[in-house]
């Protein structure tokens, strides 16, 4: 019942109109209920300035009734109004029959007060200027009430006034307000105020306590946002990282608004600007949060998933002015729409998808919990948000882990193709071939055999200069293969060539791929008579990807065994899987003069993918 | 000798024959070259040979079954490869030598030396005899061969539970691949000396090895002194 009255805004949300008429009606059942019991307290405003209005005994039998309460609801809500000048609000309040008096609406009674303690002070939140009287006397006043804008000095929002020992007693009492608002800056025409009874110490106490909750979550944020820019500087350059520092960030500027109120007594026109940027840092945290969700599971079509999550915004911020109920709806429409991109790294089984679901939910459960208004959410908001928070972190951490754990991974199978290769040419069983041949060949023909050293070492040193990359131009490959036929050439008495066609020698292909697909040939085919001629053909398919068409000639001597692959052919698919990674195919087939391989590489989207 | 020689490398196939001819001068018969095992197969049978000068990647499974269906025939093999890791392996199997390449001319010459000479004997130790059945070759653990008993052109191997295995090679060749712990007691006879368990010498001049499985092999005269003084 409380929350219908406010200290800043004024107007029901539409959103809630539903609920207010309910509790309206159950106020009048409740007022039925205890006709007679409590006297209705009624509030009477009248414009103009005269100081003996103040006075306790003042007839203002002929004021206009603006607003009226049972001690439990305050059934007219529209008590103030702005911007009009200086005007005058008076009431009576009195202890009745139950434990506490005056105005006896729930919210307004203080939960930390402990029966029996003396109710001798009046809190008052108010987004005016005024001076506030009790039975005549003047116990408080904020800044200075004025005829025009020019004349009133605002004043803080929040006061705690201490009601004199002499004035106590059982009542009735008069309260009387000189009252002007021309700093009241949110846009309504008329706006509610709510002072509320209790004991002076420990309202003070409770006060104190209320920034707690809020500062916690401000550090613990701005921690996640230290956390990340420590990991973004020093650990890992990824985008994921940013954007999760810049959520703390925008969480522990949320967080610190909130507190705000209890840091500085602030003057009551800065209400309406924090409470904007309030909003305004609830749009940042929701955008992020998607941006982030997004980001770190590398979900498609980034564009799209923020405009909806900014068409969410834009909605939210249309609404009428009650930041209160907006930033609350932003907060819910947000997380809400941040379970479908949760729910899509879910289905795709994206590292740390559950933690982000956890974190998402407990979110959603805090902002259906909104109680105080004048911290704006519940303290549980504030718990369960920034647990929000750290778990997105966690899930953040948790794909870094995987991430290095996949780089130091793809670096080992780096070094050890590298070594493969190094190896394919140094090992034994090639080079003591290729010196038992020598030793033939010194013997008969030295010149010769000068020259197979020469090949040899030409091998060598182009396998040297590509042993340590990836990727090389098609022509160095080229050269490569050719060196090795000549080597090849010569030890087995024939010609050995290879011819191209239609091929780019500025091609990226990984090392040493064809130069294997040669071994291959001279270790499972025959020789046969007739030209030894390797052919590759280059082309590029309609789907843009380029085809390598390698023909081995020779008779096929073990052709069952091909498909599975020796060590030659694992070697060529895990170099083609290095450098694109999913993009390549590779398939080998017997054919009429020896056999063909066929190569398929998407070169296009190269860096596409993440 | 007749030698045969599986090389895919021209020129190293011919560096081996002119060794061949070089080594074996007019004891040569034939020399002759194929590029694959494979084609060996089908000369082999039409005209047997006593020594075969293989290039094999040993390499993989086909590799080994290759060697295995080598060394089961009745000549010996010796391999002429560069993996020289699998020269252990290739012994096991029984292989008479392993000649690594690069390879001289006297190396060569000693590896055919085993299989010329009268003593020659393998290089190294076989754990293998690889015999022919069905149609298959079989690896018959030599740890399991109780002797052997020379038939000719072909020789028996009989085993620890009695059974027995016929190999193509003769009993000579055979007991030049064996690990020593073998003895020839007889011209037909081979036998794993621990497992002799007393000598007897019969009437006119008849002797007789008793096993410790109760079988009684002959011992020839000319050995009988010699194994007697051994077996203390």
């Amino acid at each position: 019942v409380g929350r219908r009255v406010s200290f800043g805004g004024v107007n029901c949300h539409p959103l809630r109109r539903t609920l207010a008429l309910a509790v309206a009606l159950a106020a009048l059942l409740a007022m039925a209920a205890r006709a007679g019991e409590t006297p209705l307290v009624e509030f009477r405003l009248k414009h103009g300035d005269d100081p003996r209005w103040a006075e306790r005994d003042w007839d203002d039998r002929d004021w206009p009734v603006v607003g009226r309460t049972d001690g439990r609801a305050v059934t007219e809500l529209d008590i103030i109004p702005a911007r009009t000048g200086i005007f005058w609000l008076r009431y009576r309040i009195e202890r009745s029959a139950r434990p506490s008096w005056g105005l006896n609406v729930p919210s307004f009674l203080w939960p930390a007060d402990e029966p029996g303690t003396p109710v001798n002070s009046v809190f008052l939140a108010g987004t005016m200027a005024h001076e506030f009287y009790w039975d005549g006397h003047l116990i408080g006043r904020s800044g200075r009430v004025g005829a025009s804008r020019a004349a009133e000095v605002p004043g803080r929002l929040d006061h705690l006034m201490v009601i004199p020992d002499a004035l106590l007693g059982p009542g009735p009492h008069v309260v009387a307000m000189r009252i002007s608002t021309y700093h009241y800056n949110f846009p309504p025409a008329r706006f509610r105020i709510s002072p509320v009874l209790g004991n002076y110490g420990a309202r003070l106490s409770s006060e104190a306590r209320q920034p707690i909750i809020p500062l916690v979550g401000a550090g613990c944020s701005a921690l996640v946002a230290v956390i990340c820019a420590v990991l973004f500087g020093f650990v890992d350059r990824r985008r994921a990282l940013v954007i999760c520092g810049l959520l703390g960030l925008a969480t522990a500027v949320f967080f610190t608004l909130i507190a705000w109120r209890w840091l500085y007594p602030e003057p009551y026109p800065w209400l309406h600007w924090r409470y904007a940027a309030m909003l305004a840092a609830m749009a940042a945290i929701g955008l992020l949060m998607i941006g982030l969700l997004v980001e770190q599971f590398s979900i498609p079509h980034k564009a799209w998933w923020l405009l909806g999550a900014g068409v969410i915004v834009a909605v939210v911020w249309l609404q009428p002015p009650f930041f209160q109920v907006r930033i609350l709806w932003l907060g819910r429409a947000l997380l809400g729409y941040a379970l479908l991109p949760v729910a899509w790294a879910l289905w795709h089984r994206r590292t740390g998808a559950w933690l982000a679901l956890a974190g998402v939910l407990i979110g959603l459960g805090s902002v259906q919990q909104a109680a105080d208004l004048r911290a704006v959410l519940s303290p549980a908001f504030f718990l369960f948000f920034g647990v929000l928070v750290i778990l997105l972190l966690g899930a953040l951490g948790w794909q870094m882990r995987e991430g290095r754990r996949h780089a130091r991974e793809a670096q080992l199978a780096a070094a050890r193709l590298e070594l493969e290769l190094v190896k394919k040419n140094l090992q034994p069983h090639f080079l003591l071939n290729t010196l038992a041949v020598l030793t033939e060949i010194v013997e008969r023909d030295p010149r010769g055999a000068v020259r197979l050293i020469d090949d040899l070492a030409e091998e060598f040193r182009a396998v040297s200069r590509v042993s340590a990359e990836k990727l090389i131009p098609l022509a160095q490959e080229l050269e490569l293969c050719r060196a090795h036929l000549r080597v090849m050439s010569a030890r087995t008495g024939r010609a050995w060539t290879l011819e191209t066609e239609g091929v780019d020698s500025a091609a990226p292909v990984p090392p040493a791929v064809f130069l294997t697909l040669i071994e291959n040939g001279f270790m499972h085919q025959r020789t046969t008579a007739g030209a030894g001629i390797f052919r590759l053909r280059a082309q590029t398919t309609s789907a843009g990807a380029v085809r390598y068409e390698f023909l081995s000639p020779g008779e096929v001597q073990d052709a069952p065994t091909r498909p599975a692959g020796g060590t030659g052919l694992r070697y060529v698919k895990a170099r083609l899987e290095e450098s694109f990674p999913g993009r390549w195919s590779l398939t080998g087939e017997p054919v009429s003069g020896g056999w063909r391989t066929v190569i398929e590489i998407d070169v296009q989207t190269t860096g596409g993918r993440a | 000798v007749r030698v045969l020689i599986v090389e895919d490398e021209p020129l190293i196939a011919q560096r081996l024959e002119r060794f061949c001819r070089e080594i074996l001068d007019d004891k040569l018969e034939t020399v002759r070259v194929v590029t694959a095992f494979a084609e060996a197969g089908a000369r082999l049978d039409e005209s047997p040979i006593d020594l075969l000068l293989l290039d094999l990647n040993l390499h993989g499974r086909d590799g080994m079954e290759l060697l295995a269906r080598s060394v089961a025939g009745s000549f010996h093999t010796v391999i002429v490869s560069a993996s020289t890791e699998q020269a252990l392996r290739a012994f096991e199997f029984g292989v008479i030598d392993f000649v690594p390449k690069p390879f001289s001319k006297e190396r060569l010459a000693q590896a055919i030396a085993r299989v010329t000479e009268r003593d020659g004997r393998a290089a190294g130790a076989a754990k293998y005899l690889a015999v022919k059945k069905h149609g298959r070759v079989e690896l018959v653990p030599i740890d399991r061969i109780v002797h052997l008993e020379g038939a000719g052109a072909y020789a028996e191997l009989v085993l620890d539970d009695g059974k027995r295995e016929l190999h193509d090679k003769t009993l000579e060749k055979l007991h030049a691949l064996l690990p020593p712990g073998f003895e020839r007691i007889h011209k037909s006879h081979v036998v794993r000396w621990s497992a002799v368990k007393a000598l007897h010498a019969g009437e006119g001049s008849h002797y007789e090895a008793e096993l410790r499985n109760g079988t009684r092999l002959p011992v020839g005269r000319a050995r009988y002194k010699e194994l007697r003084a051994k077996l203390g």
